[in-house]
């Protein structure tokens, strides 16, 4: 098993209705996110001006840099390669947060790392992430690539795509679709 | 429209929030929000005609109330009983899906119903149609408007340029906002706390603007915003024109994150155009400069009368007071009743 | 113009959207891990020299700092973890790719020896006190303690053991400062995902470095002439070798990847230049160079000058290097 998610920067609005969905599923404080919208514009007006919107988390990587750094083993990688923190075992010394290309990681309030988890407790009742849930345009999909019916699957093989910062050697599994 | 204000002999104002408004009301009646509260379904007779239940997600906070509640209770207060008939809207909505076979169990569980439709939705080949026009035809050439008077095909006219220094105000919205009445909801304030002003690079290099500078609205008519705004240098945006996101810019103390942030459209906007024929408003022919240094309060006030006669103040007309006490007097119960709730 | 920017608000303490996790505690950590780690390794080199009492400050007198400023540099650590509370975890897990881990272990390893070594030469730093310094205060503080470990039942005992077998300690010794000063700089190149920091040069370097400050710090505390010199001619010796790793890192940044690159124009017409080339190199390395040059050549220059410049060099550069390597990153499009 090998979950992963498919981007589709062309269907994103930047609504941030999964940013909300996290913060509320996942209980994250305040001012705190594990998932975020960016906007990126290219061209000068009034020549070809083009944008789109990203919705970025945690990639969890096949090659996990966090993971490596952990000093107690509490940043680890379960089932289906999702990347996870266990909070009784952190001591909060950000050696994952300094080991991450993509600044997916923060400090609770709490003290410990936090990081998106795929909605893992929601994977086990056989439900989506709660972002790819409410997305109004349906530009989030979510599967397992071991399984080519899938639908991560079926839009990998049939839509170019990129990841972000592919030479950080960290194999990410948030796929970007162009 | 303070003048309008000032001429009433009494306002009600019903709303889910502290907005601007309630400050001028005589009486203030909190409605729960459409989370919160039973709504009439949604009907609609679309490609695939449906009816939806809309029904409260979590309970109502405060001692706010949905407005069906308020209308009945008035009703009764009048001695209009008779037209109320019914002990809440579950039991008006459980009679009204009965009429189209469904009930009120059904829809609770099932939450949207649809119909097959009862007739056909697009125009068959060769079936003869008439539109509701003097040809019976689709009219390029408005047989109507020329009747009237007016140009049965449109003739362009040419919008208004800005004077030199000053710029388009177009306004419009953010995803994460619903209008005004959002900006206070702590996750989407945590999302998008205030709107800036897109200014095209070119612009900017102009006024020395740069990315994240501050900076206050001045428009055509010299009406200064109240608040400022962090400029954003876009692309996005033309040159001749700023843009900027509705619905920000409140005043009301009693909106705790989004009072004083970012600037307000609605005051900018003092020129409104009416279509001469159907009377829609067109409201972004207004036009306003930048002022890089904070104006002076006066100065704010001065430009517009928006601020200067604030409810505070206008309470200097004798029977003005006279309301207010009044009002108080509704608060006072108000805070009276929510003390029992708790209790 | 190409325009990149954040929609939904985020802004996250520390992380976003400028990543500075890591501060000053972990560069003074830094510091001190390097300047005991050289401390430590001057003792054990000169003792198995047989210069014991030829060079009573390297030997006996200045380890006592390094037990000190080990602690301090822990106290620093664990003031900068933020769940404190479960920084135990630390010892129940090692991890052998996790540079934190490594650190963790080292310094808990190398307090032994940093502990015994200043104790067991403890009548001798207070005779060299009262011979040096009869006035300072800390002569009553040391006789009491020098008392205390006598009447203590095991540790006379391990004291013994440990003066039998010092030469074999002080071998260890300087294999442990070495490990505890490459990790330094090890703690930071292990990132990848900070271009600036991942250089495999960052060991060496910082090994050098804090060795270089031990060698500034016993130069300005001894009073024999003879150890000054030394002290003088080594760290002449480290500065040279530290321009040149300098250099080097900068060649291996510049011929790299974009990053990298970016990463190096931090230092190289960047916000952190200025601090770097006329705090760090020019006034931390190459004036006390000039100025140690001058000293040997028989200028009178006051000892204490270049051993506080070399000190607030070395200080200063792992300041730089902590957060100018924070603001380094991959370009995320």
């Amino acid at each position: 098993m090998r979950y992963a998610m498919a981007m589709d920067t062309r269907k994103c609005v930047g609504c941030s209705d999964c940013v909300v969905a996290c913060q509320t599923e996942n209980n994250v404080p305040l001012g705190y996110c594990r998932d975020w919208i960016v906007e990126a514009v290219k061209g000068t007006y009034p020549d070809t001006v083009q944008m789109h919107f990203k919705s970025e988390r945690c990639m969890h990587c096949e090659n996990t840099p966090c993971v490596r750094t952990c000093p107690t083993g509490a940043s680890h990688v379960i089932e289906g390669g999702i990347v996870k923190v266990t909070h009784d075992e952190c001591i909060g010394c950000a050696a994952c947060i300094e080991a991450c290309p993509y600044e997916a990681r923060y400090v609770h309030p709490d003290g410990y790392v936090d990081k998106c988890t795929f909605c893992d407790h929601r994977l086990e009742q056989g439900l989506n992430t709660a972002c790819v849930d409410v997305c109004p345009t349906s530009c989030l999909i979510f599967g397992d690539l071991d399984d080519p019916k899938s639908d991560v699957s079926k839009i990998l093989k049939e839509k170019d795509w990129y990841v972000l910062a592919p030479e950080a050697g960290t194999n990410p599994q948030l796929y970007f679709l162009k | 429209m303070f003048k309008a204000i000032e001429n009433q002999d009494l306002i009600v104002v019903v709303d889910t929030m502290p907005m601007e408004m309630t400050g001028y009301a005589d009486v203030v009646l909190p409605e729960s929000t459409y989370l919160e509260r039973h709504d009439y379904s949604r009907a609609g007779k679309n490609r695939v005609p449906q009816i939806a239940f809309r029904m409260p997600a979590v309970e109502a906070k405060y001692d706010s109330k949905p407005a069906w509640w308020m209308a009945k209770e008035l009703g009764h207060r009048l001695g209009l009983e008779k037209y109320y008939p019914w002990k809440d809207l579950e039991e008006v909505l459980d009679w009204q899906f009965k009429q189209v076979g469904s009930s009120l169990e059904e829809m609770k569980k099932i939450g949207v119903k649809t119909f097959p439709s009862t007739e056909p939705i697009y125009l068959l080949p060769g079936e003869d149609y008439e539109f509701n026009t003097n040809t019976g035809k689709i009219e390029l050439y408005s047989t109507d408007f020329a009747e009237k008077g007016y140009d049965a095909m449109p003739k362009f006219t040419r919008h208004d340029s800005p004077d030199p220094g000053f710029y388009h105000l177009v306004y419009g919205r953010a995803p994460m906002h619903t209008f005004g009445r959002t900006q206070n909801n702590p996750y989407l304030f945590d999302l998008y706390e205030t709107n800036n002003v897109w200014i095209n690079p070119r612009t900017a290099k102009l006024w020395g603007i740069e990315n994240d500078s501050d900076l206050w609205l001045k428009n055509q008519d010299g009406v200064i915003s109240e608040f400022s705004a962090k400029a954003r240098l876009t692309e996005r945006i033309r040159p001749d024109s700023i843009y900027m996101v509705h619905g920000f810019g409140h005043t009301n103390k009693h909106l705790s994150r989004a009072k004083g942030r970012g600037i307000n459209d609605i005051p900018l906007i003092t020129k409104i155009k009416i279509d001469p024929i159907m009377g829609g408003t067109g409201m972004r022919n207004n036009f306003v400069t930048f002022l890089l240094e904070e104006p002076s309060k006066e100065e704010i006030i001065a430009s517009a009368n928006y601020k200067a006669e604030k409810p505070k103040e206008k309470a200097a007309s004798k029977k003005k007071s006279e309301k207010k006490s009044e009002a108080t007097k509704g608060h006072k119960q108000e805070s009276h009743k929510k003390e029992e709730a708790k209790s | 113009m190409e325009e990149i920017i954040n929609v939904s608000g985020r802004s996250i303490p520390h992380v976003y959207p400028h990543l500075e996790v890591w501060g000053g505690p972990i560069a003074l950590y830094l510091f001190f891990g390097g300047l005991a780690a050289g401390l430590l390794f001057f003792a054990s080199f000169f003792y198995l020299k047989g210069k014991a009492d030829s060079m009573p400050m390297t030997v006996k007198v200045a380890p006592i700092i390094a037990p000190i400023i080990i602690i301090l540099g822990l106290m620093l650590l664990l003031y900068d973890l933020h769940h404190v509370l479960y920084f135990w975890q630390l010892f129940l897990h090692f991890r052998i790719e996790s540079p934190m881990s490594w650190g963790a272990w080292t310094l808990s390893v190398i307090m032994i020896p940093a502990i015994l070594w200043p104790l067991s030469y403890l009548d001798d730093i207070i005779e060299y006190l009262k011979e040096n310094k009869p006035n300072c205060k800390m002569i009553g503080l040391l006789n009491w303690a020098n008392d205390l470990i006598k009447k203590l039942p095991v540790l006379p005992a391990i004291m013994d053991l440990f003066i039998k077998n010092r030469a074999m300690v002080a071998y260890v010794t300087i294999g442990l400062s070495i490990v505890l000063g490459v990790y330094t700089g090890i703690l930071l190149s292990a990132f990848n995902a900070r271009p600036l920091w991942n250089t495999a040069i960052l060991g060496p370097l910082f090994l050098t470095s804090g060795v270089s400050t031990a060698a500034a710090l016993l130069m300005w505390m001894s009073n024999d002439h003879k150890e000054r010199t030394l002290y003088s001619k080594i760290d002449l010796m480290l500065i040279a070798i530290e321009l040149f790793f300098i250099i080097h890192m900068f060649m291996g940044f510049l011929s790299s990847g974009v990053a990298q690159v970016e990463a190096a124009q931090l230092l190289l017409g960047g916000p952190f230049t200025v601090v770097f080339w006329v705090l760090v190199v020019g006034m931390g390395l190459v004036l006390p160079a000039i100025l140690e040059i001058m000293e040997l050549r028989g200028f009178h220059v006051p000892i204490a000058i270049p051993a506080f410049l070399i000190l607030m060099g070395g200080l200063l550069f792992r300041f730089i290097m902590v957060y100018a390597g924070q603001a380094s990153g991959f370009h995320i499009l």
